[in-house]
This record gives structure tokens, C-alpha cells and sequence, in this order.
């Protein structure tokens, strides 16, 4: 590597450096505090240098109705909501049928527990399926090619569901309400 | 609280024991024991993702622990740990104080989040559960591995994400500058006024920044980017300017590049362009850059490996994983031929020129191809900075200026080292976007804007390391000709 450039130590063009660089830096210093409350002031809370929230639920921290949390993980709230902590969720095994993001974020947001992958096809299956009953939880699709998901369970204890679809929908339904056919087909 | 407690703990420990059975003592202790320990994590973590093995976080405490007895047991063994060695009240000031910074900041609950922070804790909770195959491809590529690890053990007590960690980052990244500062000009024989002086200067510098401030609460893997960079480089420049003791600087290196890696997209990028001024050094024995090439090569393929994969399972081709993979076996193939053949290492001291060239030159031929997500780009970058469009104030403008003034006008030796990371980091940045097929935005939640504090912490230590350069002048000869006495000679310049 290149190495800097030998000169004498009493070369005339050597500069008081040291001194000028504290005055710079101290400067710099000033700068910063200046304008550092005016660039709080005019900030939204969440970009400002220090915001207190009231506890380190991230759902209770920007999860109001209309906010960018519920937005991105509206499914899995509403899952959350609906069913107690702990459910077992079956999925198809092949993950070309199933969006990655909704296993996701039932998994994590959703206090699912786990996770089991079965070869099924939940467009077959979801079919025959009918679900005027027990809908616990319903969210529309807002956006183009998204999808309407429904929670189908007896109650909030519910263990176990499996991942379906019918018409444009996602159902995650309890197991134990699926006729015995589709029950083998998703727990063999 | 006394979980999370125990969590930091236990990483202040881990680092402890690996500075103190190598002999490190001093006031750098305690930042640098965080240091070590959250990376030892991170790689313990890694190790079991990319062995399949389950991610509960039990099991990597687990596994720190038996590794930090078992180097305890060894150090003892061989005689190397005595009464001696241990600075008591040293150690009990750091645990103390870390006790009693995590109880302050799980009451006071500062935090900062932008939309990605819920992505991390996404990630977090699916580490913790030992649900990591079911990571979707964005969230390994774009959240990745390295942040969200560091974060899943909150799970157990109910919570997304530990409220001190993100804060005791920041309070390493602080004090690790300050030492880098104190111990770079003690290689340049500057007094001790000065060395305390710039370290409180750079530190003052670093910690009036706004942005760095925000970064300090965020929940991103930005600030853990940017103190492993700022260890990576700054390790890289001690080794260079002869500190001591050696052999440490080497394991700092080595345990931040992975961290490195595994924490954004694009760091493994940021690891590779931070080496090459270290490996390029004269200075650095074959042993050392096998080491460092390998062990930036075996992440690179080990991690990026998985994530190709885990796409190629979905159906996905990520052409990014499958591009840092081959960086991965190049780089393992230059380490084989290093420690084969050392007339090689020949040709590293083009390294530094043959890179940049082939960065502004990658850069140019991008911008066109695609002009327009280049010039979005810089306008809204210009935007975002000098016309204050993110929150960073004019801050990043005058350290800019002051890097460029200090670049033109003060020779140091071993600059380079930290001067190249720097000056590489904007036309890497740039270059992402074409890259990544969508120009930067203007506002807060622009990447490129948030992306800014890796550099930061750098740039400052690239400033207060120049207070024992020398002066220099372009228009030397001019000068020459009005020849006047010298003006001075700090201790430090006279001793180079």
C-alpha cells in the first residue's frame, strides 16, 4: 500500500492541523446542537431523535386502526384477536400455493405456535367446503389480487386449523369442523 | 427485566472472556466486550441456521455459554488468566453499569421505528419460535439474519424486541470510536491532552447528530452495520499502525465481517470494499490475509448459500444471493492461492486503484443503461441531504466538506485504510439502485438516507484520527518559494 509521502518536520508547507482541525470539529459540534431541536420540531414522532411509547407492544405502538402496522399485518391481527395463543396451522407443502407471507406472519403477529406442511391442494379441498357458520374473523381484500380471509373456528380455544381456499378466499378453519374427508386429507 | 438483564450480560461476558484470556486491558474493555459478545452471538446463530440446526435462543445461549467456559477452562489451563489479568473494578463497573443502563431504558422506553422495523421483529419472532424455514424470500434477503437474531430472545417475556439493545449499540459504537481515536494517535505519539481531547471531540461530534441519536432507538439493523464497519475498518487501521496486541485486532475483524454480512444486503459488499485497503496493506502477513479472505469467503457462501436455497424451495431466483455466492467461492479461491502461492499477494497493491476505478466505472456504465433510476436517484440523495429532505440537518454536508478539506489539505500514513471505505461508500450506494431496479425516494424512509449512518461513525474517526497528519498544500511550490519558518511540530509529527 501506498504509504504517505515523507516529508521533514520542518517542511514549509506544514499547517497547524491539529488546531484546525479541533476549531472545525468544535464547529461541526455547533452546527449539530443548533439545529437539532428544529429538526425534532418539524419531524414526525416516529423519526424524531427520542419518542416514548407507553409500553414495547409494537401492535399497541402503532396499532390504531387506519395505521401502517394493521395495514401490513391485518390478517394476523385478526387471527390474533379471534383465536388464543398457541393454534397449530396446516399448510400446504408445496409453497407455491400458499403466499409465504401470510405463514409468516400468523406465525410471528398471529401467536401461532406452529407451523405443519401437508401435500394437499387447498383450492381442491376448500371446494366443498361451506362457511355461512362460526366466522370469527373477516378481512377484505383491499388492493387488487389480494385475497379475503376468514377465520373459521367454534371458539377462541380452537387448536387446530388448516389453510383452504374457495373463490378468491383464504379460510383458515378449525379442523374439527371439516367434514372426515377433507379432515384425513389435511391430518393424515 | 432480569431476562433481559441476563441477555446482555451474558454478551458483555462472552466479549469479557475473549479480551481478557488475550490479555486486552484498558478503559476500551467494556465497549469492546459488547462488541465481541453480540457478534459471537450472531455467529453462534449463524452456525445453527446454516446447519439446520433448531434457532430457539435457548440453544445459542446455550452454546455461548459452553464456549465461554470452555475458553475460561483453557485460558486458565495454559495459564493465562491470574488474578493479575482481571481488572476487578473494572469488571464490576461494566456489569453494573450495564444493569443499570437496561433497567433506565426498560423504564424510560424510547424507541423509533419506521415501517422495516415491523419486518424485524417479523424475523425476530420466527428465530425465536425455530420457525426460521418459514421465512419468506423478502424477509431473508431485505431483514436477513444478523439484527433479528440479536432481538428474538424478547420473545420469551412477550416483547418484539429488547428495549436497551439498540441503545447499548449506539453506547459501544461511541465509546469503541472513542478508543479507535485515543489509540490511532498514540501510534503517532500524540500527547495525552490531544488523544483525550479528540476522542471527547469526535465522540461530541458523533453524538450531537440527530440522525445518529434517532439511530440510537431505532429498530434497524443500520446502527449494527455501521458499528461492525466502523470495528472492521478501524481494527483494520490499528493492526496497520503497529498497536498492539495484534492478534486481537485480527479477531475483531474476523468476528465483524460476519455480522457484517448477514445483517443488510448489501453488506457484503460493504465488508469486501472495508478489506481491501487491509488486505492491499504491506503490512499484513499471509496468515492474516488468508484469514480475512476466507473467512469474508465462507460467510458470503455460507450465508447467501442458504438464502439461494431457501428462494430456489419457493420457486424464486434471487440473483443477488446467487451473484454474492460467487463473490463467496472467488474470495475462497483467492485465500487458497494466497497460502499457496504468496508471489500473489503481488498484485494486492493494485487492490485499492484497481477497485475504485472499477466501482465509478461500474457506476458510469450503469447510469446508462439506466438513467432515469439514476438521475431520480442523485436528485432526491441532493434533496435528502443539502436541502435537509431526511432529518439529517446540514450535518452530513459539513462533514462531507470536512473530509474533502482534510483529504486535500493533511498527509497521514495508513490513511487509506480508512479513507477508502469512505470515499467508496456514495458510488456504492448509488450503484444499488440501478442494481435493485427502483431509484431513491425523498423523505425519512428513503434507503439511501437511512443508510448515511454506516459512514457516519467512520468519517468522524477518519477526521479526529488526521490530528497527527501533516499539512499540505497543493500549491506547494509557491509556498516553497515565500519560505518561511516552520509553524510547528506536535509531539506526534515529530516522532513520525
Amino acid at each position: 500500500m501506498r504509504r504517505a509521502r515523507a516529508m521533514p518536520p520542518n517542511a514549509p508547507n506544514t499547517l497547524d492541523i491539529k488546531s484546525m482541525l479541533f476549531g472545525a470539529l468544535a464547529l461541526a459540534i455547533v452546527v449539530n446542537v443548533a439545529q437539532f431541536w428544529s429538526v425534532n420540531a418539524r419531524t414526525r414522532k416516529n423519526y424524531r431523535s427520542f419518542a416514548h411509547y407507553p409500553n414495547a407492544d409494537l401492535v399497541a405502538i402503532d396499532g390504531h386502526e387506519r395505521s401502517l402496522f394493521r395495514r401490513h399485518h391485518q390478517r394476523a391481527l385478526e387471527f390474533r384477536e379471534a383465536i388464543s395463543p398457541g393454534a397449530t396451522l396446516v399448510f400446504p407443502a408445496d409453497r407455491e400455493l400458499v403466499d409465504d407471507e401470510l405463514a409468516q406472519q400468523l406465525l410471528s403477529y398471529g401467536r401461532a405456535r406452529e407451523l405443519r406442511r401437508v401435500p394437499y391442494d387447498p383450492s381442491v379441498l376448500g371446494k366443498s367446503v361451506r362457511t355461512t357458520k362460526h366466522v370469527l374473523a373477516k378481512v377484505k381484500a383491499k388492493k387488487r389480487r389480494a385475497r379475503e380471509f376468514l377465520v373459521v373456528a367454534r371458539g377462541r380455544d380452537a387448536r387446530e386449523f388448516a389453510l383452504l381456499r374457495r373463490n378468491e378466499t383464504d379460510m383458515l378453519i378449525e379442523i374439527a369442523l371439516l367434514p372426515k374427508a377433507i379432515r384425513s386429507e389435511v391430518s393424515p | 427485566m432480569i431476562w433481559e438483564c441476563f441477555f446482555m450480560g451474558t454478551l458483555l461476558a462472552t466479549g469479557w472472556i475473549l479480551l481478557v484470556t488475550r490479555g486486552v486491558r484498558g478503559w476500551c474493555q467494556p465497549a469492546l466486550s459488547f462488541v465481541l459478545g453480540s457478534c459471537t452471538y450472531v455467529v453462534i446463530g449463524l452456525g445453527q441456521v446454516v446447519l439446520h440446526l433448531p434457532t430457539y435462543p435457548v440453544v445459542t445461549l446455550a452454546i455461548a455459554w459452553v464456549f465461554n467456559l470452555s475458553c475460561l477452562g483453557s485460558a486458565l489451563r495454559a495459564g493465562r488468566l491470574t488474578r493479575a489479568s482481571v481488572n476487578g473494578p473494572m469488571l464490576a463497573a461494566s456489569f453494573g453499569g450495564l444493569l443499570m443502563v437496561v433497567v433506565t431504558l426498560r423504564q424510560l422506553n424510547f424507541v423509533t421505528w419506521h415501517s422495516d422495523s415491523f419486518r424485524y421483529a417479523m424475523a425476530s419472532a420466527l428465530i425465536a419460535d425455530s420457525h426460521f424455514v418459514e421465512m419468506s424470500t423478502n424477509l431473508l434477503t431485505k431483514r436477513m439474519f444478523g439484527y433479528p437474531v440479536l432481538h428474538a430472545p424478547a420473545l420469551f417475556i412477550g416483547e418484539y424486541y429488547f428495549r436497551s439493545l439498540a441503545p447499548l449499540l449506539a453506547t459501544a459504537t461511541t465509546w469503541t470510536l472513542a478508543w479507535f481515536v485515543f489509540e490511532g494517535l498514540n501510534t503517532s505519539g500524540a500527547t495525552q491532552r490531544d488523544k483525550w481531547l479528540m476522542s471527547l471531540i469526535a465522540v461530541g461530534l458523533l453524538v450531537s447528530n440527530n440522525r445518529f441519536l434517532w439511530n440510537s432507538f431505532y429498530l434497524n439493523g443500520h446502527l449494527l452495520c455501521a458499528l461492525t464497519l466502523l470495528v472492521t475498518v478501524g481494527a483494520g487501521w490499528l493492526r496497520a499502525r503497529g498497536s498492539q496486541p495484534r492478534a486481537t485486532y485480527v479477531l475483531l475483524q474476523n468476528l465483524a465481517v460476519p455480522v457484517l454480512v448477514t445483517t443488510r444486503p448489501e453488506g457484503a459488499l460493504l465488508a469486501a470494499f472495508a478489506l481491501v485497503p487491509s488486505l492491499a496493506s504491506a503490512g499484513t502477513s499471509k496468515a492474516e490475509r488468508t484469514l480475512l479472505l476466507s473467512n469474508l469467503g465462507a460467510t458470503c457462501l455460507g450465508w447467501h448459500g442458504y438464502v439461494m436455497h431457501s428462494c430456489l424451495v419457493r420457486g424464486d431466483i434471487e440473483a443477488s444471493s446467487i451473484g454474492l455466492c460467487g463473490l463467496g467461492a472467488i474470495l475462497l479461491a483467492t485465500a487458497f492461492m494466497v497460502h499457496r502461492w504468496q508471489a500473489v499477494t503481488r498484485w494486492f497493491a493494485y487492490l485499492v486503484p484497481a477497485a475504485e476505478i472499477a466501482l465509478w466505472c461500474a457506476l458510469l456504465a450503469f447510469s446508462l443503461v439506466r438513467p432515469a433510476v439514476m438521475r431520480s436517484s442523485i436528485a432526491a440523495t441532493l434533496r435528502n441531504v443539502g436541502l435537509d429532505g431526511a432529518s439529517w440537518g446540514s450535518s452530513i454536508l459539513v462533514l462531507s466538506a470536512l473530509v474533502a478539506a482534510t483529504l486535500t489539505f493533511t498527509r497521514a500514513p495508513d490513511r487509506t485504510l480508512l479513507r477508502f471505505p469512505v470515499t467508496t461508500f456514495i458510488p456504492l450506494m448509488l450503484l444499488l439502485a440501478p442494481l435493485r431496479g427502483e431509484a431513491y425516494r425523498v423523505g425519512n424512509w428513503d434507503s439511501l438516507t437511512r443508510m448515511l449512518i454506516h459512514i457516519v461513525p467512520l468519517a468522524v474517526l477518519l477526521l479526529a484520527a488526521s490530528a497527527s497528519s501533516r499539512g499540505h498544500l497543493p500549491f506547494r511550490r509557491r509556498v516553497r518559494a515565500k519560505a518561511v519558518q516552520p509553524t510547528m511540530a506536535t509531539d506526534g509529527l515529530a516522532r513520525e
